[in-house]
């Protein structure tokens, strides 16, 4: 069984997952580069599949990689570059590495991209997506043939809860909770009432309790990349009052990582979030000092066995 | 687009139904359906039939000694149709 689900489900402490930078060349000792400032501290690393609509080294290549090094990978699939066909076998063929954890998503348009010529499948959507996975794990594939045996699969997904109808959000943690997720990385926000409220819902409507919901927070050490995060990526509003502080600090780069750090704590102390998900734009150590200032400790054993502390439905 | 449909879904002149519609897991795009009528689909309810697998169903017997030829290729793909996207017409 995962690190990541034998925590999701016991709940026994907060999970700490990561984002992976994206490779675009070299060979292991350059993902190994990259994988060893944060290994120590995370329960799970995400492989991802050609972020924001760019060609980079494959998901599942890195998931294996990633694997071959000692993490865990979640390995994402969105559903923008490869039509059912492909995702499916591309899921089946990382479980033969030992990479379980999958993580659905719809995926940016390619227009986001730089190559937004590109053509755009979508042949599922995120939801479809995780109700296929989820299928794969229990042993057949879309068309109902049978995989015996059937690969060891964790499935989850991804939410918006900054990006409008906020009040659709919840819903849709729903759907993505029925069709299978077992567990929610949360997209990055700077709004903590909206995550309070998005979270609230998840509690009241049962989510929470089956779904293990990681809030995202990011390492920056610019004005500059909360202003592109604010203008440029759907779903995330910074707020104007959040932009002032950072660019009026006297040192930006510590201002940026005490907002990171307060934004974390506040994620954690909100009954119904399992844990955090990192995305570390600063590469500076910023990572380990964020997980040390959270009183974190994922060196600790797990264990399956159920906690008591998971929420419940209201 | 989305977030207008999903706005117009909640209006009062909306059966209730409609706005149920929305929260529901939407199956796979059966991308054979292309080009057939709508209306027909519906009557006869083939709109609705979707794979075995994604109704949780498995089918038992062994696939594996099936024949499957990897070398099979179409000869020219705009002979195909369309299928769901446009096609850019290749160059």
């Amino acid at each position: 069984m995962s690190r990541l689900r034998t925590l999701a489900e016991s709940r026994q402490r907060p999970i700490i997952t990561a984002e992976f930078p994206s490779i675009d060349g070299g060979n292991l000792d350059t993902v190994k580069a990259k994988l060893d400032p944060i290994l120590p501290y995370v329960d799970g690393i995400n492989a991802t599949d050609n972020p924001a609509a760019h060609a980079h080294a494959s998901n599942v290549s890195i998931a294996i990689a990633l694997k071959t090094l000692g993490a865990e990978p979640i390995m994402q699939v969105v559903c923008r570059d490869k039509n059912r066909l492909a995702a499916q076998a591309d899921i089946v063929g990382a479980a033969l590495f030992g990479v379980t954890n999958i993580c659905a998503l719809t995926g940016d348009d390619v227009t986001a991209g730089d190559e937004p010529q590109a053509r755009r499948v979508f042949d599922l959507d995120g939801p479809s997506l995780v109700k296929v996975a989820s299928g794969l794990g229990e042993g057949h594939y879309v068309s109902g043939r049978a995989i015996k045996p059937a690969p060891d699969l964790f499935v989850g997904a991804v939410e918006t809860p900054f990006g409008p109808p906020q009040h659709y959000r919840i819903e849709r943690a729903r759907i993505k909770a029925d069709a299978g997720a077992r567990f929610l990385q949360l997209q990055i926000g700077y709004q903590p009432e909206v995550l309070e409220t998005f979270i609230a819902g998840c509690v009241a409507n049962g989510v929470a309790a089956r779904t293990a919901i990681l809030a995202s927070v990011c390492l920056t050490k610019t004005a500059r990349a909360l202003n592109f995060m604010n203008d440029s990526v759907a779903g995330i509003t910074v707020p104007p009052a959040i932009r002032d502080r950072i660019s009026k600090a006297s040192d930006i780069p510590e201002e940026s990582y005490q907002l990171t750090l307060e934004l974390a704590r506040h994620a954690l102390s909100i009954p119904g979030v399992a844990g955090i998900h990192i995305a570390d734009f600063r590469h500076d150590g910023s990572f380990a000092r964020l997980i040390e200032d959270l009183g974190l400790d994922t060196s600790a054993p797990t264990s399956p066995t159920p906690a008591s502390t998971a929420p419940t439905s209201a | 687009m989305w977030t207008v449909a999903e706005g117009r879904s909640h209006h009062a002149l909306n059966p209730n139904s409609w706005e149920g519609h929305f929260a529901e897991l939407r199956p796979p795009v059966d991308n054979q359906l292309r080009g057939s009528s709508s209306w027909k689909n519906l009557l006869t309810k083939r709109d609705v039939a979707f794979p075995d697998g994604w109704m949780g169903i498995t089918h038992p017997a062994d696939s594996s000694e099936l024949p499957m030829s990897s070398l099979n290729e179409v000869d020219d793909i705009n002979s195909l149709d369309q299928g769901f996207h446009e096609r850019t017409p290749l160059s």
